[in-house]
């Protein structure tokens, strides 16, 4: 049977649990009771959900088992598209649109299976195994010191992730349905990019993930490089740089931990249940090379300057996908691996990671206000949003590290929507400053009212996303660091309150004549602004099952955490 | 098992070929001067496939045993096992993607083909003879026939002065080489009393005196730095610069990933091999020069203003990396050993494609008329956008960038450094793979960034057989990447066979 068909089944397959839905719903605070910890056993011999070695089958009703190639269509549909359309012309107008169709129809279709299985999660519940959400794990490279496995799953964590990355670049792609030059690189690059992401995303083993982690280096590069506004070369090399760096750390910080645990697997499940404690140093020396690597695309203090640069000067697309899905990336990175891998060593460092947090915070108010572009503001307001993850980070348990995953969804689809945004305001302004911006509110209300929505979701109101998240974050934190946790939300709610002041700047007064001809939002910027305020919407209302899911992810690290107490 | 007549025969089978291919085509040059260039080429790659059945058939006899080794002759100085088997497929590959390659060449000096393709069969069977070789004496000679072969190849292209002048520096330090690895071999004899390389690898010379003290330490280091001077790796390094810059591409490849092959392989042999496992005497030299060869290939890269310049600069790191590789091999013990051997021989294929995709493409675009300078190729990835694309193929797969297999290869050596104890190389070797992505880059941001608007140009210049050599070799790092697991298991049954 061929890939294609494969894939179809399985789709079909996960399909079939709709029914189950209605039974799924679970309330809110049940997901978020710690996990259990079985007295005299030690953690790690807890079940786990990436700890299967099986190979994952689809089992259809006639008892055929089929392998699940879902997750692997997920992340290579792209680079399919992105082949083909290396080899399409764009001379003329109907082969630049082809080109984007292409590119469009690949993303669509990630969306769409991830959703898919998404759904199948939440109707599964907490009960849901790994076969039942189409892990794939086969022997990579055998022959050598350590196994490495081709290993994706999509549990609770990744599957959000997931939605959030294939729904952002959907929404990047038909922001760029309007452009006529240089479409074949501008879109295959970003295919390559969404590979990468999602790839890393769903790769539970260690050298799978560094893999697709460093594969964002190139494309990213060029995209800021080639479709970046002025000042584009430096922070282009700026990004590369950290990049290159980070992959770099990581791998080396992984490398240490599979030469040391004797599981000669680098397979995260394996590693995690390793009958040979890794000896502390080179634990600790590893959590400080994995968590400097993740920090660097963390937009925390100090190493925040490459993300603001970036985002503020890549084209409006870019930029969304640099702070609504790679930023996001890294705090995924940084819970499932610097967590997930040394809970021990995290927690050692805990009060370090807090004060880390608390200073991101503060320094994130001060750029806020400071900032006089829409860009750099919408940049800044992601540092409040990191350091609110990392906060979680340094007081790690059950229920921060569920908020801590809802945020990093809720954040992306805030800054996601915000970014595109500011690509349409700076459309119709010119990319005109803050201070020149105002009455915009009279020739594009529609245009307005998305503003605002975005800000309020950047806040974090109630029916939202983030709402959601920022109570559990507050209820996990506040036990452990109390004083960081009130510090922290306040700044992180002075930092949006900003932003909302700018709807008004940007939005309200009396009607500038340079802007009197500015039109509201067209039926194509609608097309994408909706998918991603009606997600906001979904995961605030349905936090209730979202959180379950995201719960069966955290399992194995909140058993870890247990057992390090 | 034994070799006796026939099972001699059996294991020169690989190298007979080629140095018969070799023959005969000099034979066709001498008698028959105005022979079609094609007729060179078809022999060429007879005489490769003659050799790589050769190697099957080499390895297929080894099977029973199951210890990799086929053929022990002349009292252990020549052995036949499976690392000399993917040797020899390694060497076979380089010479496939350089015959077909070099069509552009062969077509410019048609008188010359018979020349080229004897001279490119003849240091491939010097280099399959010197990966069997275990014996003193038998080694000098095929270390210099290879040796002179390739500067034969490079002076033979006569494109400027200079590559005269390239040829003339190979000369001279391949002379070099030569006598340094034969002096070393001299006094290694002096404290072993023997030419087998076995009696020092017990540790017990003729008599059962031990072989320890400042003789054989000496004899080590200089068979070490001579072997280095035909990996092009420091202190002697700037031959393959200058080959690199200024031959025609096919040649540059060539010379550059038979050199990297052979040497590397000879390194671990010989070192591994021969100077003994947990050796700290070689090992520590070996890391040493391989940090120097990452670190300094890196920072070059970031200045390379050419597109051979930054291929020479990558293939110095590149070398450096292999190194790391083979010091691995020797500092570690057991599987740890047999993981730095793994990691070389993986390496290996993909620094050999690399090397010799990387410089096929730049020979394409020089052949279309572009000059090398970073401006010349401003726009590029719009102007030849195929040609374009593998070129970046190749320079991300020299870097060592995912996904290709040059990653690959730089995580298992790493991995196997690691086990070694040589922490402190990796951190190096993490900071020259930054240098190297940054350079790399850089070169990207100008093919694709930097656009001046010019009207794109042909690269039909260069005969479609030659661009689709280049072409498959730079798509090899992504086949390799994606095959890693079967290659790496094949590598390994290689690195068993030197232990």
């Amino acid at each position: 049977m061929s890939p294609a068909l494969e894939a179809l089944w399985s789709a079909a397959s996960a399909a079939q649990q709709a029914p189950r839905l209605a039974a799924a719903f679970q309330p809110l605070l049940a997901a978020v009771t710690p996990a259990p910890t079985v007295p005299g056993v030690p953690p790690a011999t807890l079940p786990s959900p990436t700890a299967t070695p099986t190979p994952a089958t689809t089992t259809t009703s006639s008892g055929l088992d089929l392998p699940s190639v879902l997750l692997s269509t997920v992340v290579f549909a792209t680079t399919v598209a992105a082949l083909i359309i290396v080899f399409l012309p764009e001379r003329t107008a109907e082969q630049r649109s082809r080109i984007r169709s292409i590119a469009l129809f690949a993303a669509i279709a990630s969306l769409l299976l991830t959703l898919l299985t998404l759904a199948s999660a939440i109707s599964l519940g907490v009960q849901a195994t790994p076969d039942q959400l189409h892990e794939e794990n086969a022997s990579w490279i055998t022959q050598f010191s350590f196994v490495v496995h081709y290993h994706l799953t999509a549990d609770g964590v990744t599957l959000g992730l997931l939605v959030l990355s294939t729904l952002v670049f959907t929404s990047v792609f038909l922001a760029a349905w309007k452009r006529q030059q240089r479409v074949r690189l501008y879109c295959g690059l970003l295919l390559l990019l969404e590979t990468a992401v999602n790839g890393a995303l769903c790769a539970t083993d260690l050298v799978l993930f560094a893999m697709f982690f460093a594969m964002q280096v190139v494309p990213l590069y060029l995209l800021i490089r080639c479709f970046g506004g002025p000042g584009r070369e430096r922070a282009a090399l700026r990004a590369a740089v950290a990049l290159l760096v980070s992959s770099v750390l990581l791998i080396t910080g992984f490398l240490l931990v599979i030469v040391h645990s004797g599981a000669h697997s680098s397979d995260l499940g394996a590693l995690l249940t390793a009958s040979k404690p890794i000896p502390d140093a080179a634990a600790t020396a590893a959590f400080w090379l994995v968590f400097t690597a993740f920090g660097l695309g963390f937009v925390i203090v100090p190493t925040h300057i490459w993300i603001v640069t970036a985002t503020a000067t890549a084209s409006s697309g870019v930029a969304t996908v640099i702070a609504g899905v790679l930023v996001r990336l890294s705090g995924y990175g940084m819970i499932r691996f610097a967590l997930g891998l040394f809970p021990a060593q995290a927690q050692r460092a805990g009060s370090a990671v807090m004060v880390l947090a608390v200073l991101s915070a503060a320094w994130g108010v001060v750029l806020t206000i400071g900032q006089r572009t829409l860009r750099r503001m919408v940049a800044a307001v992601s540092i409040g949003q990191m350091s609110l993850v990392l906060l979680a980070i340094a007081a790690p348990n059950t229920i921060s590290l569920s908020g801590a995953v809802l945020q990093l969804i809720a954040g992306g689809l805030s800054s996601a929507l915000l970014l595109l945004l500011c690509g349409a305001i700076e459309g119709r302004t010119r990319s005109a400053p803050l201070d020149r911006l105002g009455g915009l509110a009279a020739q594009a209300p529609r245009l307005g009212g998305f503003w605002i929505f975005a800000c309020l979701a950047a806040l974090g109101a109630p029916l939202l996303a983030g709402f959601s998240a920022e109570l559990m974050l507050f209820t996990g934190t506040f036990a452990v660091h109390p004083y960081a946790t009130v510090f922290v939300m306040a700044s992180t709610a002075v930092a949006t309150a900003a932003l909302l002041w700018s709807a008004q700047r940007i939005f309200l007064g009396p009607v500038r004549e340079e802007f009197a001809r500015v039109r509201d939002t067209s039926a194509l910027e609608l097309s994408y602004l909706w998918p991603l305020v009606a997600f906001l919407i979904a995961f605030g209302l349905l936090a209730g099952r979202v959180v379950p899911v995201i719960g069966t992810g955290l399992t194995q690290i909140a058993a870890s955490l247990g057992g390090t107490r | 098992m034994n070799g006796g007549g026939l099972g001699i025969l059996v294991g020169l089978l690989p190298a007979v070929m080629l140095g018969g291919g070799a023959l005969v085509c000099a034979v066709v040059a001498a008698v028959r001067p105005r022979t079609r260039p094609s007729l060179y080429r078809w022999l060429t790659l007879l005489a490769t496939a003659a050799a790589f059945a050769a190697s099957m058939i080499e390895l297929v006899a080894m099977r029973p045993n199951r210890t990799g080794v086929g053929l022990v002759a002349y009292g252990g100085g020549l052995l036949v096992d499976r690392f000399h088997v993917f040797g020899t497929v390694l060497v076979c590959m380089v010479l496939v993607l350089t015959v077909l390659g070099a069509e552009a060449y062969l077509r410019r000096v048609p008188a010359r083909a018979g020349a080229f393709c004897a001279l490119l069969q003849l240091s491939s069977a010097a280099a399959v003879m010197l990966m069997a070789q275990r014996e003193m004496a038998a080694f000098t000679a095929a270390f210099a026939l290879l040796v002179v072969s390739l500067v034969l190849l490079t002076a033979m292209t006569k494109t400027s002065g200079l590559t005269a002048e390239a040829a003339f520096r190979q000369v001279l330090t391949g002379g070099v080489a030569l006598a340094t690895a034969v002096y070393g071999l001299a006094l290694l004899y002096g404290a072993t009393g023997s030419t087998d390389l076995s009696r020092l690898a017990v540790g017990v010379g003729v008599g059962g005196k031990a072989v320890d003290g400042p003789l054989a330490a000496v004899g080590m280091a200089l068979v070490v730095i001579g072997l280095l001077v035909i990996v092009g790796a420091p202190p002697l390094q700037a031959w393959a610069r200058h080959v690199q810059e200024t031959t025609p591409g096919a040649i540059a490849g060539f010379g550059s990933a038979l050199g990297a092959v052979t040497g590397a392989a000879l390194l671990a042999r010989w070192a591994v091999e021969g100077f003994g496992a947990g050796s700290s005497r070689w090992t520590l030299l070996v890391t040493a020069l391989a940090a120097i060869a990452m670190l300094g290939g890196g920072i070059l890269a970031l200045r390379a203003g050419t597109i051979r310049k930054l291929i020479a600069d990558l293939s110095l790191a590149q070398a450096g990396f292999l190194l790391l590789a083979v010091a691995s091999a020797g500092r570690g013990a057991g599987s740890t050993a047999t993981a730095g051997a793994t990691a070389l021989l993986f390496t290996l294929i993909s620094a050999a494609a690399g090397l010799v995709a990387a410089l096929l493409l730049a020979g394409i675009f020089d052949a279309a008329g572009l000059s090398p300078g970073l401006d010349s190729y401003r726009g590029v990835g719009r102007r030849a956008p195929a040609t374009a694309a593998f070129l970046s193929l190749a320079l991300l797969g020299l870097a060592g960038l995912p996904p290709l297999s040059g990653f690959i290869g730089r995580l298992l050596i790493a991995g196997a450094a690691l086990g070694a104890g040589a922490g402190w190389a990796v951190g190096i070797a993490a900071v020259a793979m930054v240098l190297a992505g940054v350079a790399v880059l850089r070169w990207l941001m100008a093919m694709y960034a930097d656009d001046t608007g010019e009207a794109p140009f042909a690269v039909g210049s260069t005969p479609l057989a030659g661009r689709l050599a280049a072409w498959t070799a730079a798509a090899l790092g992504l086949l390799l990447a994606a095959f890693a697991g079967p290659l790496i298991a094949l590598a390994g049954g290689g690195a068993t066979a030197l232990h």
